[in-house]
């Protein structure tokens, strides 16, 4: 049975003045996988996320997202997102992280609808979720590290999406909160069954919790689907293949596709 | 109560309470998102909007709120076209507004008199029609801060993810940003065009060295704006001094105060850790 496709990108080119970032790229994600995206710094990642994100448009090609435009699509709060943790908030904000997670409720609450009861109590579930229902009345410029990345993503998590785009999950979290998250996306995946898409320039640690691999340097330079045991050799493989393959893909990376 | 006797003092006391709510409450949106000075370049574009109003016999807080309501829709395209060097927006607008006002005063000579009272404010000369203007905007912009509550918070806490999930921050923007350029307008009668910025900005900082919440912070601006305006009042009213002065002093006083007491407390901290 074919699965929904979540992300269609087809032929996708992106320029900045005149500088290819991304070059012909094809890449479908169905409902339910979970994509790695690595590769080198300035291969084109961030770019990537930001063209499925809508926030920027490509120069050719197409990326649809939920079946429109990427920068079109209108429930945006199907889209749960995780940024970077070093372009987050400012420590100093008064808010409490019950306060920020019930944030993440609001696009699909919608202008001028305030946050009902059963919002409130879904909110108290994602909170236990994330293992952080003691820590709901705390400010959170008072939370550790690892402890704001799981509000965060609390926060993505409230609005129930059905694809949810992590940034460099690690920047800044020590190894054990970073496992205990990956656990945590783990259990998503398996129980919710939602299609994840998540941008590391690090392997370690996601062995278990990936379904497909995309290896990218301004075009998609290897894709994997095999659950890999050995994510350290995996990156090292696909860093030499970047430095001395640089081939485009043009066969859409998806099923059973390795390099 | 002697001060209450008075039809001038009551009007002064409702206005100065509706201006009291507004002022921290937007207030707190404005520093939250870092963009403090904003209400210093409004206040300033409002100089023009009072001059052009005395002189073509507009009632001044209206010609204010429009002006600073058009000063607050360029000063967000030239954040846009500027964009990571919001101060230059804010100088350009400024000078704009300080510029034109001093050619509208030039014109209008005659009319200093009654624009002295706008400078520094005079909420004892409110009049009746000045407190049915403050009265019906202050409600709408309640009204307006209520409904988008959530979305302000989120856009104030995270604008790229507000983005991203969907909010419409365009619109939210710009609706707050004339949200902002009227709660300005509205206040430059109580304490001023000078003064305005300390009465949206001082119980807001005031208010986040103590408070540990969104809804803690925004309660606690409104309580210390309010005190602010009713001490003020009271003690322009008892010792003769300028209310709009006497407002922001109080602001200033309550503002050390909560520094101090947050300074002993850490050293209380620090004492009762070694202690036991």
């Amino acid at each position: 049975m074919n699965k929904e496709d979540i992300i269609k990108i087809e032929g996708m080119t992106f320029t900045y003045v005149c500088h290819p970032i991304l070059n012909n790229m094809h890449l479908r994600v169905a409902a339910g996988d979970v994509v790695a995206i690595t590769g080198p710094n300035g291969s084109g990642k961030s770019t990537l996320l930001k063209l499925v994100l809508g926030q920027l448009k490509p120069s050719a090609g197409s990326i649809k997202v939920f079946g429109s435009e990427a920068h079109k699509v209108k429930d945006r709060y199907r889209i749960g997102y995780l940024a970077q943790k070093a372009t987050g908030f400012n420590s100093q904000f008064p808010a409490t992280a019950r306060e920020v997670i019930r944030s993440g409720r609001v696009p699909r609450r919608g202008l001028f609808h305030p946050l009902s009861k059963p919002d409130h109590l879904l909110v108290d579930q994602v909170l236990q979720q994330v293992g952080m229902t003691e820590f709901a009345d705390r400010p959170v410029g008072t939370l550790s590290g690892g402890q704001q990345q799981r509000i965060l993503l609390a926060r993505a998590l409230v609005s129930e999406p059905e694809l949810l785009i992590l940034d460099e999950p690690n920047t800044g979290v020590d190894r054990a909160a970073l496992d205990s998250m990956y656990r945590l996306l783990k259990e998503l995946s398996l129980l919710q069954g939602i299609t994840m898409l998540i941008v590391s320039h690090e392997l370690a640690g996601l062995g278990s919790l990936v379904s497909h691999q995309v290896c990218l340097d301004k075009h998609i330079c290897s894709c994997s689907c095999h659950q890999y045991n050995d994510p350290e050799n995996q990156l090292k493989n696909c860093k030499r293949r970047i430095t001395s393959q640089p081939t485009n893909t043009k066969e859409p990376c998806y099923g059973n596709f390795t390099v | 109560m002697e001060i209450l006797q008075y039809e001038f003092m009551q009007r002064a006391l409702l206005a100065g309470f509706l201006v009291g709510l507004i002022c921290p409450i937007v207030g707190l949106f404005i520093a939250l998102r870092r963009m403090s000075m904003i209400s210093d370049a409004l206040s300033h574009v409002c100089l023009s909007g009072v001059a052009a109003g005395l002189m073509t016999g507009i009632h001044p807080i209206l010609s204010a709120s429009l002006f600073a309501v058009g000063g607050g829709l360029l000063l967000e395209m030239l954040r846009k076209l500027y964009r990571g060097y919001s101060e230059i927006s804010i100088a350009i607008t400024l000078s704009t507004g300080v510029a034109l006002g001093a050619i509208l005063l030039d014109l209008g000579k005659g009319y200093s008199a009654n624009f002295m009272s706008y400078l520094f404010g005079s909420i004892v000369a409110i009049s009746v029609d000045d407190l049915k203007i403050v009265s019906l905007l202050g409600i709408a912009i309640l009204l307006l801060v209520h409904l988008l509550k959530k979305e302000l918070f989120a856009i104030s806490f995270d604008e790229d993810h507000a983005r991203v999930s969907g909010i419409p921050v365009d619109a939210i923007n710009t609706c707050f940003t004339i949200m902002t350029a009227i709660t300005i307008a509205l206040a430059i009668r109580v304490v001023g065009i000078l003064l305005v910025s300390s009465l949206m900005i001082l119980p807001v900082a005031t208010a986040m060295r103590l408070a540990s919440s969104f809804r803690g912070a925004m309660l606690l601006s409104i309580l210390f704006g309010e005190t602010a305006i009713f001490i003020g009042v009271f003690a322009s009213f008892y010792m003769n001094l300028a209310p709009g002065g006497a407002i922001v002093m109080t602001s200033v006083i309550l503002l050390v105060s909560s520094l101090v007491y947050q300074q002993l407390n850490r050293k209380m901290a620090i004492y009762k850790g070694i202690v036991s």
